[in-house]
């Protein structure tokens, strides 16, 4: 009789031992995915597109062209698959990334915008994610942009 | 003897329990960790600095914040530094000087400089830093690695540059 009281409050002790010492592994927190159709971006001055995709087949200008040493500062939105806006803002796990396959244009994405950098003349091709943390939830089309020399440039800085 | 044989059990039972516990939370498989003395270098991010303007260029993930700029048959120096700390996706603020660190005392490590085209400039440094030479205008990119003997222990995201 004495011998299983004993046996219950070993158990109760290992049992309170594991749980003291148990695994501090923390759970982890998933965020959900972005359900993205197209990305939109909007000159941040004028809220004019300044390029879009279309059913995130297309882009609706193609080629884009640049001005060398221009830096358009623009704000990206992404659409879901009704066209309404999905709030990058409030989401502090997704980012927008740029990839050039050239050197002349460079993507620096910004807290709710980004920036387009033409840094040189010469053609190129861009594509843009919509990076969740450890992978890519959409992914666009290459835009083929050309970048013409600064002296070439006939539109407005 | 019921109270010795319980007592003898309770005592099994605790043991194996505690080597249960210890090697289930041992840490994730730290199995091939290195020996304690290997101090292993955690890197989040790099910052590059122009002392002669105290412009800086700093990646965060997969990209940079800025980019240098060397004239055509000049040079620009160069220091880089290191974070440990990272940043959330949507904090693209500058990594605050005091976290700042240099390979200065890891004399077992360097940082080799690839110029993605090699005809528009040249890099030469060391484990503190370099310079850029600009030989022909336009634009490429540079990979920062830092080796420990041969041995790859981070990379920056490409960073874009312009030979003016």
């Amino acid at each position: 009789m004495r011998g299983a009281t004993l046996l219950k409050q070993g158990v109760r002790l290992v049992a309170a031992s594991c749980l003291l010492t148990a695994c501090e592994h923390p759970i982890a927190v998933v965020t959900p995915h972005a359900e993205v159709a197209d990305l939109v971006f909007s000159d941040s001055a004028s809220a004019v597109v300044f390029m879009r995709t279309t059913d995130n087949r297309a882009w609706n200008a193609s080629p884009l062209v640049l001005c060398e040493g221009d830096t358009h500062t623009l704000v990206p939105k992404p659409l879901d698959f009704r066209g309404m806006p999905v709030d990058l803002v409030s989401r502090r796990d997704l980012e927008i990334r740029g990839e050039s396959v050239q050197a002349n244009v460079v993507w620096e994405p910004l807290r709710g915008r980004g920036w387009l950098i033409a840094l040189a003349s010469g053609t190129t091709r861009v594509r843009f994610l919509v990076w969740h943390l450890t992978h890519a939830d959409l992914v666009t089309p290459w835009l083929d942009v050309q970048v013409q020399p600064r002296a070439a440039c006939t539109r407005p800085r | 003897m019921n109270d010795v044989r319980a007592q003898s059990l309770i005592g099994r039972v605790m043991a194996a329990a505690s080597l249960i516990v210890l090697g289930a939370c041992g840490g994730g498989g730290d199995v091939a960790a290195p020996p304690p003395e290997v101090q292993r270098l955690t890197i989040a991010s790099v910052v590059v600095e122009e002392p002669a303007t105290g412009t800086v260029y700093f990646s965060h993930d997969d990209h940079w914040h800025g980019f240098p700029t060397v004239r055509t048959g000049n040079s620009s120096r160069y220091l880089v530094h290191f974070v440990k700390q990272g940043r959330s996706p949507d904090d693209h603020d500058m990594p605050p000087r005091n976290e700042w660190f240099t390979l200065a005392t890891r004399g077992d490590h360097s940082l080799p400089v690839v110029i993605e085209d090699p005809s528009r400039a040249r890099w030469l440094g060391d484990r503190l830093g370099g310079t850029l030479f600009g030989d022909a205008s336009g634009a490429s990119r540079m990979s920062l690695r830092v080796f420990r003997g041969s041995t790859t222990v981070w990379e920056a995201p490409p960073l874009n540059f312009i030979v003016r």
